[in-house]
């Protein structure tokens, strides 16, 4: 590089630089401990909605970070795909799209780049999964207490798969990139069916498609056996956590709605703590009153943070604050905020990013996989949670997590039809 | 019209008048909520978890917003009744915030773009200046407690930050921000001179947190 060339760089560095908030550099060494009584000293390093949750016990051990390396097949179709890739004046639409990350030069000083963002985790590599199918979890859902006494469980989940099937950017299991036939023009499907307990709720189920066109809304459907009857949900009651635990499925993996139907906003870039590599498979509980919250390892990453303020009328939250792992796009935590900008839910992950869910599992993968063992949603206003155990240690040997599987697990088109939920709830 | 008819009418009309001059006696300046029925917690305890800089009084500057530099002078407005005192956030053109001897000044373009006034040279991402601007309109959400209790109980003696703000038709106001609350979602804060605390989203403070942590 000539002298002018480096000048030119440096002085395009420095610009870039500018709009970046500096990073953080953070005071923390692999192996401390924190804990409410610590907490302060970790406060720019986790959310509110994390803080509140040391503040009530959730211990956090700080690890080395551990690079993540994105699927080679990924990489390849974002360097084949991504120059072709336009997002609309307000960024809502993405033309050109087919496989890999959309945007991958990320500009602060773009003023598209919360959408750019956003369209990357929406076709994140790190869930770059054609298929993916999880079984037999559970979930707890209860009030935290204080002191010794342990979460008051007021009702316990058993759900027997959670499955997903993208129907564009398929990199893994035939046909690829696309799913054709694709005659309902879908982006994806989702289906979280049959509940098995408690009693008063098995049999009933959610099945969700996603429409590549963005100005048509998701088709959801949630099947009640008891009325026998499908009841349709609205875009806008994704936002609404039913049957008394605390998460709503627009803030499964910390967002699961479309980038359309927010407006975002990009707020910077940090140093935090969060879990990427959890050692604890099946997932480890805390101990007394914080066993509401998992109990693993966490380490510095950079991240996006992501302003999202709903479109769609009716929504629950006035806003969504989204913490993205800039390397692999999936979010560490996401903090939701009520309409006086109050402090009301926080989504936390426990990712596990590995290529066995254990050692000995029947299931190798070539690349780095997104196993995620534990996931906590908490309402801070009502001091209340959910934690959801993937999968759950009743079922020793289960790996929960079946990625690119297809047909061999069972997550073929026939199982995403409400016809095939309701004969599930049998 | 008969006499005792003119008589009957001019009755009513003053019963009338005097019922609207009652009404408007009552009706206080700003429509209020009753206050919730939250106690603050113990002196000091509203502060726990290390918020920075709660003991510093905030340094007035000379690049914020044309508001009440001080909260003497703010409430030296407030009482001489100026144009605009008092004012929950509306149509914010300026912001000003500090919090000990740091401090970010920004201001509002014409093509609705934020721009950093002060510190010189700092650029912090537009979205979350924008972001900030935004949230203070939700300030007007917040709960009001009415004559709560001494100040030091909400952690108001001795403020954790300062917000100044400026607007369009010489609209301006300042929001100071004490302890947090002891459910952990909120802060509780005052706007103006007004006496009463209100309750401030946690979601404005956090954004505080990153502009003054970007400018640093």
């Amino acid at each position: 590089m000539t002298f002018r060339g480096s000048l030119r760089f440096a002085l395009a560095a420095a610009g870039l630089s500018l709009f970046a908030s500096p990073a953080l550099a953070l005071n923390v060494q692999a192996g401390q401990k924190f804990d409410a009584a610590n907490v302060a000293q970790i406060a720019d390093m986790i959310s509110p909605g994390v803080k509140w949750c040391v503040e009530h016990g959730m211990p956090i051990t700080v690890g080395e970070y551990k690079k993540i390396e994105l699927p080679r097949a990924y990489k390849e179709a974002t360097e084949k795909y991504s120059g072709q890739v336009k997002l609309s004046a307000d960024g809502r639409i993405m033309t050109g799209f087919v496989a890999g990350q959309p945007f991958p030069k990320i500009d602060p000083a773009d003023p598209q780049v919360a959408n750019k963002i956003m369209w990357n985790f929406d076709r994140r590599g790190s869930a770059a999964n054609d298929d993916v199918d999880l079984r037999n979890f559970d979930a707890d859902t209860g009030t935290i207490y204080t002191g010794d006494k342990e979460m008051g469980v007021e009702r316990h989940f058993l759900l027997d798969h959670l499955r997903g099937l993208n129907y564009d950017g398929r990199l893994f299991v035939d046909p690829k990139p696309k799913f054709e036939p694709n005659t309902e023009a879908v982006q994806g499907k989702a289906g979280l069916y049959p509940i098995l307990e408690p009693f008063d709720l098995k049999g009933v189920g959610t099945l969700s498609y996603r429409y590549l066109d963005v100005e048509k809304q998701d088709d959801t459907w949630l099947y009640l056996p008891t009325l026998r009857r499908v009841r349709r949900l609205s875009s806008a009651q994704r936002s609404d956590a039913l049957f008394g635990q605390d998460a709503d499925v627009d803030s499964y993996y910390g967002y699961a709605g479309s980038p359309a139907w927010f407006d975002w906003k990009f707020l910077g870039e940090r140093e935090m703590l969060g879990v990427m590599h959890a050692q604890n498979f099946p997932v480890k509980w805390a101990a007394g009153s914080a066993n509401f919250a998992f109990d693993d390892v966490w380490e510095p990453r950079k991240v996006y943070v992501i302003e999202g303020t709903p479109r769609l009328a009716q929504y629950a939250y006035s806003k969504r604050v989204i913490f993205i792992d800039k390397e692999t796009y999936a979010v560490i935590y996401s903090d939701i905020y009520d309409r006086a900008g109050n402090l009301w839910k926080v989504w936390i992950d426990d990712f596990s990013f590995r290529k066995q869910a254990f050692p000995g599992a029947s299931t190798t993968y070539e690349d780095e996989m997104p196993f995620l063992p534990a996931i906590v949603m908490v309402d801070m206003q009502l001091v209340h949670a959910t934690k959801a155990s993937l999968p759950s240690p009743r079922f020793p040997g289960e790996q929960g997590w079946y990625f690119n599987q297809g047909a061999k697990s069972g997550t073929t088109p026939e199982w995403f039809t409400v016809a095939a939920m309701i004969a599930a709830s049998h | 019209m008969s006499w005792s008819r003119a008589a009957l009418h001019w009755i009513v009309a003053a019963a009338l008048a005097l019922a609207f001059f009652a009404s408007g006696r009552s009706r206080g300046p700003e429509a209020s909520r009753p206050g919730p029925a939250a106690t603050p917690g113990p002196a000091g305890g509203a502060r726990a978890g290390g918020e920075a800089d709660p003991g510093t009084r905030p340094a007035p500057g000379a690049d914020g917003p044309r508001a009440a530099a001080s909260p003497a002078q703010a409430s030296a407005h407030a009482t001489a009744g100026g144009p605009g005192t008092d004012e929950l956030p509306s149509g914010v053109t300026r912001i000003r915030i500090s919090r000990g001897d740091l401090a970010v000044a920004w201001r509002r373009e014409a093509d609705a773009t934020w721009k950093v006034e002060a510190p010189a040279g700092k650029s912090i991402p537009p979205g979350l200046l924008a972001a900030f601007a935004e949230q203070l309109d939700a300030v007007r959400e917040g709960e009001r407690l009415e004559a709560p209790g001494p100040d030091a109980d909400f952690g108001l003696d001795r403020p954790s930050l300062r917000i100044e703000w400026s607007g369009a038709g010489d609209r301006r106001g300042t929001i100071l921000v004490g302890g947090r609350t002891p459910t952990g979602t909120a802060w509780y804060g005052r706007v103006g001179s007004d006496g009463a605390v209100r309750i401030v989203g946690s979601n404005l403070v956090y954004y505080a947190d990153l502009v003054l942590g970007a400018a640093r």
